[in-house]
């Protein structure tokens, strides 16, 4: 499994942030579930367009 | 459904852009020095999916989703993380991530999923739904005015849920066919962190986890040969 993100955010007020990010995913795996036996090779990537707020 | 979500984020837009400016010392907060924060946005994914469910005697077919079942490989989801930082260097964060596609298609090649075997021309309905909460401890060996870098420990807890429904005409004999299974698990997590302030206001971060290990795989490695 690996999972990367890169962001930057800026901080329109003291509390409200906008920010935005790149983020990569990858699950590579086989399953023993007793439901699910088989495997799992699971990727993604793509931009986020987010809000934060902090206090 | 999807009006109530945006309802919902513009409601968080709303609610965070009237927060009063609280800090303890009535000040700009430093990056690094927030006790809480919460985020949430959109998220435009692309996929590259591929499955396997073997059967009960066998290995079931590789399947690419996006190819073999039609399911689209962009979409658009909504997504969330909290954290909680209750000392300088120490923190607890959760991330929330869910991602539903379906799609219908017809077979081009024959499909061997769990005990089902869908023919060629078969017609096929996929959901598949896929799961990511991500639970961390996150500790930063430097916390300083410009950067903080540091490492995280936790949990991805995935749940995953495949559903394939399909129907076919066999030597003029109509036939339905179906499989659906699920799998969820804990899986441990590793991580560094380098967030960057290139002023009090305007910040960059560099996050990755990292875990190798067939957690789920249980089946005992075949005796060696004497």
């Amino acid at each position: 499994m690996t999972n990367l993100r890169l962001s930057t955010e800026y901080w329109v007020f003291n509390n409200l942030g906008l920010g935005v990010a790149l983020n990569w995913f990858k699950l590579d795996v086989d399953l023993d579930d007793s439901d699910w036996k088989g495997s799992v090779d699971y990727e993604y990537w793509g931009p986020q367009i987010y809000a934060t707020i902090r206090f | 459904m999807r009006r109530p979500r945006y309802l919902l984020f513009a409601l968080f837009l709303f609610g965070a852009a009237w927060l009063p400016n609280y800090t303890h010392a009535g000040e700009w907060i430093n990056p690094g020095e927030e006790t809480f924060t919460i985020s949430g946005g959109v998220f435009l994914p692309s996929f590259d999916t591929s499955a396997q469910v073997d059967t009960s005697l066998g290995i079931g077919t590789g399947v690419n989703l996006e190819d073999d079942l039609g399911l689209s490989s962009d979409e658009t989801i909504f997504w969330g993380d909290a954290s909680w930082r209750f000392a300088r260097k120490h923190r607890l964060t959760v991330d929330y991530f869910r991602f539903t596609r379906d799609a219908s298609a017809v077979a081009k090649r024959e499909l061997t999923i769990g005990d089902e075997t869908f023919p060629v021309g078969a017609s096929l309905s996929t959901e598949f739904k896929f799961e990511i909460v991500p639970i961390a401890y996150t500790y930063s060996f430097m916390n300083e005015k410009k950067y903080e870098f540091g490492a995280s420990l936790g949990v991805h807890w995935y749940t995953m849920e495949l559903s394939v429904l399909g129907s076919a005409s066999l030597n003029d004999l109509d036939a339905d066919f179906s499989v659906s299974v699920d799998a969820e698990a804990p899986m441990p997590l590793l991580g560094l962190f380098f967030d960057y302030y290139f002023t009090p206001k305007w910040s960059a971060a560099l996050h990755g986890q990292f875990f190798a290990l067939d957690f789920w795989t249980t089946t005992p490695a075949p005796s060696p040969v004497p």
